[in-house]
């Protein structure tokens, strides 16, 4: 076959897509907190906690109606007046909203919603009640709520603490241990300026019909914590607040630049993949294809073969 | 194919293979040097951390600053909901604050209750008031077992993190202090109630020859039991408790007076207790007298002993044996005989031994191989259980010396490709110089570690060489790996070392598939520019038949004009220099028949026209000298040349039509 130039362009720019959309396709998703990512610091098993589960790229698309569990988890860009505002329509329609922070940008969200609490931004650790190490504090001190039932210890990931500033306004649900201090030299020990005391790690606000969830801590939701102590239990009791409908916010996670249009491809892929050979009319698909490439390959020979009597070759 | 259109192949060969390379590399560099990033630590990588004693004192501190016995409620709400917290069962510390939290608990209900009753007396409701104080004594008694316990644990808490708890201690008395009061009340109103039902109030005292008294040592306790007229009540019964469970029952004097002679049995706990005297109605009484009690504190102690102990060598090394003597004696030098010394080494149990009647004592052991460079304490203890005498104990020091070593590594190559091969060897040296190496061969093993996972072990030879030899992973991600060689010596006495290095590993399928990609477009790029000269220096020659024979080019169209104007259209100098060689083909095929061949060089075209017309001989020679030098001299092509070869045309054209 003689390469001309434009065959030579198209088998590049063939090969160039193939190999992209091949690396896009196959490589992790390796970002902390995505739902995507099954590594220790993704939180792919709270994702798999149900089958109704939504990844929410934006918020221009409007939020359902219908009770469900809206988890932000370890956000890491601020939130926007439309985005608020968006939450905040979603909570007064009923809806629940888990923010689960410790350093990030949840703040921001708070701020905007103008609520009584917000994340400290310190770390916090404990003396004496804690797993393996000061870092990973255990909370046992619970209000009774449903958002808390059958929850009886939680382990955290260094976490902060929440600032309540009217508790009138905020119920607190769990709080560390009394032997808590704040970890301000990250040390693990406690310092003469590093008060010890009980600090609240788990609050609930009521915003119209909805109720705000705050952990002042994501990484109790990471794979490889999730699954220690009462953990999932929370992550359940918050899910069955929601109806068992999960819209997992990607939208503040920090990304690398083409995560989200890789998980689009994904889904396409996969949707494509359905439709070809999972679905009632994959049979009928499947011939027309074979027909087409068919019909096509002989229609070029034909077109071959006219084009050389013309030329007398 | 036109410049543009090589740009854009270009282009999407490196969007198409860099860019994805580039994006894989990133984001593997990024996930490396974030791997311990600010908000959340590996759990599964976590080492387990024990509070340290300045932790356990910073957590009886923070008890300390809250406990306050005018006020319980802020011990309360810090203490609550500490049951739930899951805590190692044999840890002293963790019963003391769940016992506390009890505590605390019981003595707010006893308050609230306490208020309750003294309300319902006050509003003429006996039953009511009876029914609360019948709930006070059971919480009382509730209570009691759980202030004894705080003391024991408060004991184990000391001994067991090596920690002051003085002022804890004190913190205990102030509350026990409080329980001692809303007692008294408790007892106040359940009189004050029974006096509303017509009884006698009696009263009892209770006093003691010492405040301090010896173990096994008698002492007399006595009072008098009165009614609250002061009208003595002669030969009633007074029950005396003391020690554990022990009773003794004596009868009043016509003075209402009543006495014991006392003593408090070998084993019994040292520190304060209490001698309590009860007088409970019996018979007719029992319908005109109400029952008192009285109590008092008292401090049993134990006579101290003392344990001299020597230690030797007092420098050793693992598998040596250590000896400890020593003797063991009143603070007056009595000897004590036939009493058991416990052996600790680090804490830890060794063995024991006992004295003989000078009260002497001597011990053996082997240094554990397992035991660490540096200071070890030896500890003698004089355990007490049913003995007259209180503990004591003796702390010997002594240093464990362990021969130190090195590791001298080498790897074959500091970088490589994953899943290559990579030797590493090295050698063991003692650091101590003077031990000498001819007694002691060198015997062990090395495990290597590739990014702190294990990797393989070798075996040390004696004369402290080793080789491993181990397959990198094809997988090993692209950048720096450390590896690391740890030695464990056989020889306990040798202390074990490691070191370490790096290398840098090239990922091998990111190189392929880089190295596929790059060959690809070298390869389509060198085609592609190959293919587009080619055609430039067809195009114009006739020597194609298909255009020959579609589209004859006649002598008239190559016009001196035209041949300048033709050159003159191409953009750079070696471009003229092709095309004005192709117009000279043409010409030469026109006029003389000479037709190139795809298959000859432009020496053999030269060569072979020369042989038909050897009068062009010269300008086709420059010609085709200035084609040569523009199509495969890596030098830059100047505007001279370029002019030369259109003069060097015209030339050749003029001497074309003068050939026969």
């Amino acid at each position: 076959m003689k390469l001309t130039s434009a065959k030579s362009l198209a088998f590049a720019a063939i090969l160039s897509a193939t190999l992209m959309l091949s690396l896009a396709y196959y490589w992790p998703i390796q970002e902390a907190y995505h739902p995507l990512n099954p590594d220790w610091n993704g939180c792919s098993k709270v994702a798999n906690a149900t089958l109704n589960l939504t990844l929410l790229f934006s918020y221009r698309i409007p939020l359902p109606n219908q009770p469900s569990l809206l988890a932000i988890i370890g956000p890491s860009t601020i939130f926007t007046k439309d985005e608020i505002a968006e939450i905040r329509s979603f909570l007064e329609a009923g809806g629940t909203v888990l923010l689960a922070d410790d350093f990030g940008t949840g703040n921001t969200l708070l701020k905007g919603l103008n609520v009584s609490a917000q994340f400290s931004g310190k770390p916090l650790a404990d003396l004496y009640y804690y797993s393996k190490a000061p870092r990973f504090p255990l909370i046992s001190v619970f209000s009774p709520s449903p958002i808390t039932a059958n929850v009886t210890t939680l382990v955290l990931n260094l976490p902060a603490y929440i600032d309540i500033t009217n508790s009138s306004r905020v119920t607190k649900l769990a709080s560390s241990s009394p032997f808590s201090f704040v970890d301000l030299n990250g040390n693990g020990r406690s310092s003469p300026n590093e008060t010890i005391s009980s600090y609240p790690v788990l609050v609930d606000i009521e915003i119209g019909r909805g109720s705000l969830i705050l952990v002042s801590d994501p990484s109790m939701f990471v794979n490889e914590m999730i699954d220690l102590y009462d953990n999932m239990q929370l992550f359940e009791n918050l899910l069955r607040m929601g109806g068992d409908s999960l819209i997992f916010d990607v939208v503040h996670l920090e990304k690398a630049p083409l995560t989200d249009s890789r998980i689009m491809l994904r889904d396409d892929v996969k949707l494509l993949r359905d439709f070809l050979f999972f679905s009632k009319y994959s049979v009928y698909v499947q011939s027309v294809i074979v027909a087409l490439v068919l019909v096509m390959s002989f229609s070029f020979q034909l077109i071959r073969v006219a084009k050389g009597r013309r030329t007398g070759k | 194919m036109s410049r543009n259109l090589r740009r854009a192949l270009f282009a999407v060969i490196v969007i198409g293979l860099i860019l994805p390379t580039f994006y894989i590399v990133a984001s593997s560099l990024r996930d490396r040097s974030l791997g311990i990033s600010l908000r959340d630590y590996q759990y599964s990588d976590a080492t387990v951390a024990k509070p340290t004693e300045a932790d356990i004192q910073a957590i009886l501190s923070s008890l300390e600053q809250t406990i306050n016995p005018e006020n319980l409620t802020f011990l309360r709400d810090k203490l609550s909901g500490i049951a739930q917290f899951p805590a190692s069962k044999d840890d002293p510390l963790a019963d003391y604050i769940r016992t506390l939290s009890n505590f605390t608990d019981n003595m707010g209900a006893i308050d609230a209750k306490l208020q309750a009753a003294r309300a319902s007396i006050a509003s003429g409701k006996t039953e009511q008031a009876l029914a609360e104080v019948r709930q006070l004594n059971e919480l009382r008694d509730r209570t009691r077992p759980l202030l004894r316990s705080l003391y024991s644990l408060l004991n184990r808490v000391e001994s067991r993190y090596k920690i002051d708890t003085t002022n804890q201690l004190q913190k205990m008395k102030a509350l026990d202090l409080l329980f001692q009061k809303y007692s008294k009340q408790i007892d106040q109103l359940s009189s004050k109630l029974k006096t509303q039902q017509g009884f006698t109030q009696t009263v009892l005292s209770l006093n003691a020859s010492k405040q301090e008294v010896f173990i096994d040592e008698v002492f007399q306790v006595y009072g008098f039991l009165k009614t609250e007229n002061g009208t003595a009540l002669a030969g009633r019964n007074i029950t005396i408790a003391w020690s554990i469970n022990q009773t003794i029952v004596r009868l009043t004097d016509f003075e209402g007076k009543f006495e014991a002679d006392l003593s408090f049995p070998v084993g019994f706990p040292a520190g304060s207790t209490k001698i309590e005297a009860t007088f409970e109605p019996e018979g007719s009484d029992k319908g005109a007298y109400l029952a008192s009690s009285s109590f008092l504190q008292i401090q049993v102690v134990y006579r101290s002993s003392y344990i001299s102990a020597s230690i030797y060598p007092t420098i050793a090394r693992p598998l040596n044996f250590v000896y400890v003597t020593g003797n063991l004696s009143t603070v007056s030098k009595e000897p004590l005989e036939n009493r058991t010394i416990v052996m600790q080494l680090d804490g830890s149990y060794l063995g024991n031994t006992t004295t003989n009647t000078s009260g002497s004592f001597w011990f053996r052991f082997s240094v554990p191989r397992t035991l660490s460079n540096g200071t070890h304490t030896v500890l003698a203890i004089f355990n007490t259980t049913g003995d007259r005498v209180a503990p004591s104990n003796a702390t010997l020091p002594f240093v464990v010396q362990l021969l130190q070593s090195e590791v001298l590594l080498r790897v074959d190559r500091l970088s490589l490709f994953s899943g290559m091969q990579l030797t590493v060897n090295g050698t063991i040296s003692y650091v101590n110089t003077t031990y000498n190496k001819a007694t002691a061969a060198m015997s062990g093993n090395v495990t290597v570690y590739v990014d702190e996972i294990p990797y393989g072990n070798a075996t040390v030879n004696d004369d402290g060489s080793f080789v491993h030899v181990m397959q990198l992973p094809i997988g090993l991600s692209f950048g720096s790996h450390s590896i690391r060689v740890q030695y464990s010596p056989d020889e306990p006495w040798i202390h074990s070392s490691e070191t370490a290095t790096r290398i840098f590993v090239y990922n091998t399928p990111l190189i392929v598939l880089a190295t596929i990609g790059s060959v690809t477009a070298v390869f389509s790029g060198t085609y592609l520019v190959r293919r587009n000269r080619r055609a430039a220096l067809i195009t114009a020659a006739p020597m194609q038949e298909s255009t020959t024979l579609e589209e004859p080019v006649h002598i008239e169209e190559l016009s001196r004009e035209t041949l300048i104007s033709e050159i003159g259209a191409e953009v750079d100098n070696g471009a003229k220099i092709r095309r004005a060689y192709a117009l000279a083909q043409s010409l030469i095929q026109l006029r003389l028949g000479e037709t190139p061949r795809e298959s000859e060089t432009p020496s053999e075209y030269l060569s072979r026209v020369m042989k038909t017309a050897p009068d062009i001989k010269d300008a086709l020679e420059r010609l085709v000298g200035l084609f040569e030098l523009a199509e495969y001299s890596p030098y830059p092509i100047g505007s001279a040349q370029s002019r030369e070869a259109t003069e060097v045309l015209l030339k050749l054209r003029e001497e074309i039509e003068t050939v026969k």
